[in-house]
């Protein structure tokens, strides 16, 4: 067997190649097209477009290349479409012209999910675009006969106006308003009331009402009522609708990440021979290497080499794990030092992560769906009115016949819970907005009501409290030893070593490190070497105490539960000692603060060693913290919170806090995060900023409270407008006015959400 | 006013032609970016996808550099 080192370069020469894992066949398969005459198509997100000249950046840049057809850069959904030459550019060449002029660019599978909401937004369109072309024909004609009635109009003139606006009337009826009468039926069927029932029902009366009197020749038409209702109605849904449609697409675009790739170890008449694979294709005991800084692709069993691995996204855990053959890896654990030889015993559909992702699906299938509580609302004040239309039909009915039809249209009409469904998307959005500018990106409606309601807030500490690295946090130097020379003597030993202590000593060197010769590595442990002709070593407590042969090292540094030490030492003893701990962020105690002021009772929750975590919820001033937990039991505690009257939002970042993200009434995740975790949070914070998420606490309260506002409003204004609607002092087109005018006073109301200027201090 | 008889109709097709035009505008997809063309316009080189108008644009750049 080809010993595992000389695999290791090959191997990194075919995953970090230029254009990354899409520069390989199987990968580039999975997004371009073959077209015409050789020509290849693909879809891209173009990530970092500001504005609108961005956009056009990117596009020139990529018309420029040569061997490229044609590129369109769409400027709203930042998705660009490029057709090229395949015998002359391959997909990885387009991606590194992107990245080269600024941008990020990932491409994207667009039969996905892209396609059905562009199709619907389209039809969306279409409708709207014929409810507002017929129904301004028809106001045209409803003015005229208006003013008709006044300078004395031919019966003959009048009658064909209103044959006109008959005709022009259907295709709003019968293509515009399709999606009202659909709803309703749905509704209907399933003995609910939306609001899509009284809509259909006015609808349906104002207009058979209408095309009675056309072809009798006697009594009014109330087509302009009909037109303006279809049209303003499907105007808010479709503002409603793009307003999701842009929100979801940022979020789409943050968590598509590219397919994972494996090195497998394929056995031919020469040995075995590394390939590339994708991971998902990947079988029981097969056999891939790991390189060193690559995430392992499946579940397995470690067969040959050693390295220290990072198990934090799947347990907690912060420091990395020292694994030797005959261990088990576990998929999503990163390789630190040395490449390894892994046998795979569980992949793709089966690790422990495609598992850990199934307990998503199902926390999330068990969510308290806080958004059908409007619907309720809605659906019993429907009822009410629906109720009321009908007595009053019948009262006008007996007392006056002739009116009965006018009156009922615009009690219909009037009630329509417009404010209700129209200001709260509105106000919603206007609130989303407001969350995007600071940076979070919602990803399921319910998120900004849960979160103006929370009043518990779960923190997982390892990568969202604390930076989620091992940083020096304290060196200390023997007698006439200086800290820089220390500092330069350590840079210089750990040169080569990519494990994150010796990253996080390097960094510390200021000018250049120490020339060190003879370096010995011990992977995971430490290294031997020669600096200026004297031999020294670096490496954990017991690999120095080994070394010097000096137990009692050992005990003088027995590093602190929450602390990793690393001693420097020369031929004889210890000169020097660094601490390294995982720091919190330097916005963790601000974020803390502002939530406490808020009311918000605060959590701990970690899978890490239960005294780091009480030291830092010490530190951090939590109230209850908890560590070594499995994501099930992080689970359980917050249902119990739940089943305590609790409404908790959940901060997380890595694998093991899915299952919480889902669980809870809403959730952040870090955006540096895994995509599992971002895939189940409802918020998700793009920037490195903890201090928005009590921002957008604020803004989810105002937004809240500006939602409340409305519905007063709407309860004021039906509460004069029914009677009087009721009594007949209210023709129909003063019903579908007024209805507008208050639908506009709501939405005008709403779009403060977005200004909102939050105080600085609480709410 | 008898000729309100013949313009009325017409102006009935009329509708429903600007219709027909207004579904074939949104399946044709100009719709798709309404900010995009707006930016477009300001662009100062044509945008051509064949490259020989574009021949001179980028002998200009080399000469600034």
């Amino acid at each position: 067997m080809a010993p595992v080192s000389s695999i290791d370069a090959e191997v990194n020469s075919l995953t970090t190649a230029a254009g990354g894992v899409y520069a390989h066949p199987s990968v580039e398969q999975l997004f371009v097209r073959p077209t015409t005459n050789g020509g290849r198509e693909a879809f891209l997100l173009i990530d970092g477009i500001r504005c609108g000249a961005c956009a056009l950046n990117v596009e020139r840049g990529l018309q420029r290349l040569a061997g490229v057809r044609d590129a369109e850069v769409n400027f709203s959904t930042h998705r660009a479409r490029v057709l090229w030459d395949g015998s002359r550019l391959k997909l990885a060449d387009i991606l590194g012209a992107v990245r080269n002029s600024g941008y990020g660019a990932r491409p994207y599978d667009p039969s996905h999910r892209e396609t059905g909401l562009e199709s619907e937004r389209k039809l969306r369109l279409r409708r709207l675009g014929i409810a507002g072309l017929f129904g301004m024909q028809v106001m045209a004609i409803s003015l005229a006969l208006y003013a008709g009635d006044f300078t004395g109009m031919q019966e003959s003139l009048r009658m064909l106006l209103r044959w006109a606006s008959l005709v022009l009337i259907l295709p709003v009826i019968a293509y515009a308003a399709i999606p009202f009468f659909l709803h309703a039926a749905s509704d209907l069927r399933r003995a609910r009331t939306g609001m899509d029932v009284p809509v259909s029902l006015g609808l349906l009366i104002a207009f058979s009402g209408s095309v009675y009197s056309t072809l009798t020749g006697s009594g009014a038409i109330y087509f302009d009522s009909v037109a303006m209702f279809v049209f303003f109605l499907l105007l808010a849904r479709y503002v409603e609708f793009s307003a999701r449609v842009r929100h979801s697409r940022i979020a789409e675009s943050l968590v598509t990440a590219p397919p994972a790739m494996a090195t497998r170890l394929r056995a031919t008449s020469q040995g075995l021979i590394p390939e590339p694979v994708l991971a998902a294709a990947l079988v029981p005991y097969d056999r891939v290497v790991v390189a060193s800084g690559e995430t392992v692709p499946a579940d397995g069993v470690l067969v040959s080499g050693g390295s220290t691995l990072d198990e934090s996204l799947l347990t907690g855990e912060s420091r990395p794990i020292r694994k030797t053959t005959g261990d088990e890896v576990i998929a999503g654990s990163l390789n630190f030092d040395s490449p390894i030889e892994v046998s795979v015993r569980h992949a793709a559909d089966d690790t422990l992560l495609a598992n850990t992702l199934r307990l998503v699906a199902r926390a999330r299938a068990a969510k308290p769906p806080a958004v059908q509580l409007a619907d309720r609302i809605t659906a019993s004040f429907v009822a009410a009115m629906l109720l009321i239309a009908v007595v009053v039909a019948l009262y006008w009915w007996y007392a006056a016949p002739d009116r009965w039809l006018p009156i009922t249209v615009s009690v219909l009409v009037i009630t329509c819970p417009c404010a209700l469904s129209l200001a709260t998307p509105a106000a919603h959005a206007a609130g989303v907005g407001a969350l995007t500018k600071l940076g979070i990106i919602i990803t399921r409606s319910h998120a900004l009501e849960s979160l103006a309601k929370a009043n518990r807030f779960v923190f997982d500490k390892t990568g969202t409290l604390t930076l989620g690295k091992l940083i020096v946090s304290r060196i200390e130097t023997q007698d006439e030893l200086s800290e820089e020379n220390a500092i330069r003597i350590a840079a210089g030993l750990e040169q080569n070593v990519s494990h994150p202590v010796a990253r996080s000593i390097r960094s510390l060197c200021c000018g250049a490190p120490a020339q060190a010769k003879a370096i010995v590595v011990t992977p995971g442990r430490g290294v031997d070497g020669r600096v200026d002709g004297r031999r020294y070593m670096i490496g954990s407590v017991d690999f120095v105490a080994e070394r010097l042969a000096q137990p009692q090292v050992a005990r003088n540094f027995d590093a602190p539960e929450l602390e990793t030490v690393v001693l420097l030492a020369d031929e004889s003893r210890v000169i020097a000692s660094f601490v390294l701990r995982d720091e919190p962020r330097a916005d963790a105690v601000r974020v803390l603060e502002r939530l406490r002021s808020m009311g918000i009772s605060l959590s701990l929750l970690s899978g890490d060693r239960a005294q780091t975590t009480a030291v830092l919820a010490t530190r951090l001033g939590f109230e209850n913290a908890s560590g070594e937990l499995l994501p099930q039991q992080k689970l359980a505690v917050i249902r119990g919170m739940q089943a305590g009257g609790e409404t908790v939002a959940a901060v997380g970042d890595g694998i093991n806090d899915a299952p919480v993200l889902a669980g809870a009434d809403v959730s952040f995740a870090m955006a540096g995060g895994p995509e599992a975790a971002r895939a189940s949070a409802d918020l998700i914070l793009i920037r490195d900023d903890l201090e928005s998420i009590a921002a957008s606490v604020g803004i989810a309260r105002r937004t809240r409270g500006i939602i409340a506002q409305n519905l007063s409003w709407a309860v004021a204004y039906n509460l004069l407008a029914v009677p009087a609607a009721a009594l007949g002092y209210v023709p129909p087109w003063l019903a579908a006015v007024g209805m507008s005018l208050s639908s506009l006073i709501v939405v005008g109301n709403s779009l403060r959400a977005g200004r909102a200027r939050f105080p600085q201090k609480g709410s | 006013m008898e000729v309100l008889y013949l313009l009325l109709p017409l102006s009935v097709v009329l509708a429903l032609v600007i219709a027909l035009v207004l579904l074939l505008a949104v399946r044709s997809g100009q719709f798709d970016d309404l900010e995009g063309p707006a930016y477009r316009v300001l662009a100062d080189d044509d945008n051509s996808s064949n490259s020989q108008a574009s021949v001179v644009k980028p002998r200009d750049h080399s000469a600034e550099t």
